[in-house]
């Protein structure tokens, strides 16, 4: 199996694998009292130390290590979102860790606004400026889109939200940007970031979360006290440390060719909604009058796995990221492809004739 | 003193020289759905007794038993050997403190107080013995039913839990139902379950037009349903070959009604091969356009065997009731396309004519298509 779908998941290295299960070894609880558990939470503290120093965190900012994105969204959000008489901004095209709980809130009677989007996914910028006001406490804008591969600029967007209010807390998740565009938290002028092991070949079950002013955060999780009373649970160490690795390996890669090497293969009606302002490691295609999860199925049996863009299904939600972008005629034909570091160019141009072949196919059959 | 379940029957009693023979089969239906436990089951005149069962598991035996057709009601009861003593006895000793009647069935005749004096004798006892209790004969709190029975024994009971009724299945009675991953085709196969067919389960797809997770709802609607039509296997067929040349050659107004005249066709071949008796849907009168009288007609035309459809007079909202009740609402309304939903046209014909049906199957070479499918049948086994 040729695997075309690393926005979904990526393969363990290795390397984050090897590190994973030498941690295993050393099972000490790090809020022992002995030496041994004494020596983990140095290694803890070790790697955190890392992970600042590498995304470029601010002097009195901490990164705590987490179960899951979803994990490090939900916290930032139930943190931050908390009056009802203050304003909450969120791009719509946040993943559903951002968006599903924001959803519940205005339900609740927050209020939330959601901001649209631009063709390619990114967030409509003048928009974004348009809603900012005394109110407004807090913005979440997802760095790249998990969808189409679309980049926000959050530097450019955290300062001039700062330079309209001063006050506005803002968040962004992080988890498709990271080994893919460069990261300066400091710079960025970001309050919370997010990202995860398993999208750079770490492992299931650990992420973690940048937070810019350690005053300004209290965890939803309590028990324990652990990661400095920021997020109780016995930390997961051989996590921990195989994530370290993992963003130690992170190289980053020149996808463009790889890119073109698909679309020169296809001749069929269709919007690449993934522009040159999006990372090129993500395409989101949408087909006209095909079915995005029949394409898949197809391709799952010549030997490529790949994502769709939506669940193509009558009766479920339609993609809620794309169908804000692409007409219903296309949206049902939408497919994403994903390529992680071990990809050729002859993999993604075979993979380009046999979407060819297949879409081609599919409107042979269905269509008269 | 010991505690035991009782069970009632449904309409065996109706049976005259037949009913040994529908007992023997509940009480056999009764012993597979209760495998599990560790108990036993005994059979008096008129009642079964499910006995030497765990406490711990007595809720558990009881949700089994409801399951099971051909059962009226349950009681847990204490049973007790029948005398006038022995029940005065037990009966000073309960504990009532709301409005109450006692009931009284006396089934062993020798017993020498009428049933009518008995409840008013049991009565007094209770308030003789409870200044809470209080006699209410219309709408009683609570009820104390005395099941005096032919063998000697009495049994002492409040609740009464009713079953589903109906006739207990029998292999004899084979039938297959066509299963698709909507609300009301389980609901049927329930409804022929309860009077006493058991069925396999078939079930049409047309990957990769639809997603696995469709097949994987409907496996997990038929291992919902297992417990009450008795299915062990259910056959896949896909139909996607067929639905694409129905697409291309045919009239698209036909493209559901071919596909259901062609699916009672498979469903005759494995009537005719296993030996079912009948094919069963979820069709109700007029519910689509694939359901109006006419369209009946057109698929019975090709049917070799009955085609029963029991929900053919339900309302929706009386098919989502039972559905509920028997736990595939929640499965039924899980978001995957089924086989009926690819490849629709626009305006469905709602009144098709036999001949236009046949016509219209004379574009393709409908025997070799059908071959394909048949011989492309997925087998899939619900039992270990």
């Amino acid at each position: 199996m040729r695997y075309f779908d690393n926005a979904a998941t990526t393969r363990v290295s290795e390397a984050s694998l090897k590190a994973y299960i030498n941690a295993s070894e050393t099972f000490y609880n790090p809020s022992s009292l002995y030496k041994q558990s004494g020596d983990i939470k140095n290694r803890i503290e070790e790697a955190r130390a890392f992970f600042l120093k590498t995304l470029h965190g601010d002097k009195k900012s901490t990164f705590i290590f987490t179960g899951c994105a979803t994990e490090s969204n939900n916290a930032v959000i139930s943190n931050c979102v908390v009056r009802k008489d203050k304003k909450y901004i969120f791009s719509a095209g946040e993943h559903s860790s951002v968006y599903e709980p924001a959803k519940k809130l205005q339900e609740a009677g927050y209020n939330i606004v959601f901001v649209p989007l631009k063709s390619n996914g990114s967030i409509d910028e003048d928009k974004l400026y348009h809603e900012i006001d005394d109110k407004t406490a807090f913005v979440s804008i997802i760095h790249v889109s998990n969808e189409t591969g679309a980049i926000n600029d959050i530097l450019t967007i955290t300062r001039k939200i700062k330079t309209i209010n001063p006050n506005v807390l803002i968040h962004s998740d992080g988890v498709q940007a990271i080994g893919k565009v460069d990261i300066n938290l400091k710079s960025m002028g970001i309050d919370f970031y997010t990202i995860s092991a398993h999208k750079i070949n770490g492992p299931k079950g650990v992420a973690g979360l940048y937070i810019a002013n350690p005053n300004k955060f209290k965890s939803f999780l309590i028990g324990g006290e652990q990661e400095n009373g920021f997020r109780s649970g016995t930390e997961n160490y051989p996590g921990i440390i195989a994530f370290e690795t993992a963003v130690k390996k992170l190289t980053k890669h020149d996808y463009s060719e790889n890119k073109q090497a698909i679309l020169n293969e296809l001749n069929a009606e269709y919007i690449l909604v993934s522009d040159d302002k999006c990372v090129d490691n993500i395409i989101s295609l949408c087909f006209k009058k095909v079915r995005g999860e029949t394409i898949l199925h197809i391709l799952e049996s010549k030997g490529f796995l790949i994502g769709t863009g939506s669940s193509c299904n009558s009766k479920a939600s339609f993609n809620r990221v794309l169908s804000s972008i692409v007409n219903k005629e296309y949206l049902y034909g939408a497919i994403r492809i994903s390529f992680g570091d071990d990809v050729t160019l002859e993999d993604c141009r075979e993979l380009g004739k046999e979407i060819n072949n297949a879409v081609r196919e599919y409107i042979k059959r269905t269509n008269k | 003193m010991t505690n035991v379940i009782l069970i009632r029957f449904s309409e065996i009693h109706l049976k005259g020289g037949n009913k040994r023979y529908f007992i023997k089969l509940l009480h056999d239906n009764i012993k597979d759905a209760l495998k599990e436990f560790d108990c036993k089951i005994e059979n008096i005149n008129n009642r079964l007794i499910v006995r030497d069962y765990l406490d711990v598991e007595e809720d558990e035996i009881l949700d089994a038993l409801k399951c099971v057709f051909g059962v009226h009601s349950i009681s847990k009861a204490i049973e007790i050997d029948t005398s006038v003593d022995n029940i005065n006895n037990y009966i000073s000793n309960i504990i009532i403190d709301s409005t109450f009647k006692c009931k009284v069935n006396r089934a062993d005749k020798s017993f020498p107080i009428k049933s009518i004096d008995y409840e008013s004798d049991l009565g007094e006892i209770i308030l003789n013995n409870n200044r809470q209790a209080k006699v209410d004969i219309h709408t009683p709190e609570t009820t104390v039913h005395v099941d005096i029975r032919e063998n000697g024994k009495t049994f002492i009971f409040y609740d009464v839990i009713y079953a589903y009724s109906g006739l207990p299945l029998s292999e004899n009675r084979d039938g297959l139902l066509l299963l698709s991953g909507g609300i009301d085709s389980p609901v049927a196969g329930f409804c022929m379950a309860k009077r006493g067919m058991r069925q396999d389960i078939l079930h049409f797809d047309s990957f990769p037009y639809t997603s696995p997770q469709a097949k994987e709802k409907v496996l997990n609607l038929a291992k919902t349903i297992k417990k009450f039509i008795g299915a062990k296997f259910m056959y896949v067929c896909s139909m996607t070959k067929l639905q694409e040349e129905f697409h291309i050659n045919c009239n698209e107004e036909y493209a559901i009604n071919l596909l259901r005249r062609s699916m009672i066709r498979v469903a005759n071949y494995l009537c005719k091969t296993y030996k079912y008796k009948a094919i069963i849907t979820g069709e109700s009168l007029g519910q689509v356009a694939s359901q109006t009288i006419e369209s009946l007609t057109s698929t019975n035309a090709v049917a070799e065997f009955p085609v029963l459809r029991p929900l053919i007079a339900f309302n929706k909202d009386e098919i989502i009731k039972i559905a509920k009740d028997i736990d595939t609402y929640d499965i039924s309304i899980l978001p995957y396309e089924d086989c009926c939903t690819v490849f629709l046209p626009r305006n469905p014909i709602i009144k098709p004519r036999v001949k236009d049906s046949i016509k219209e199957e004379l574009k393709l070479d409908l025997e070799s298509l059908l071959k394909y499918v048949i011989e492309n049948i997925e087998v899939i086994k619900l039992v270990d």
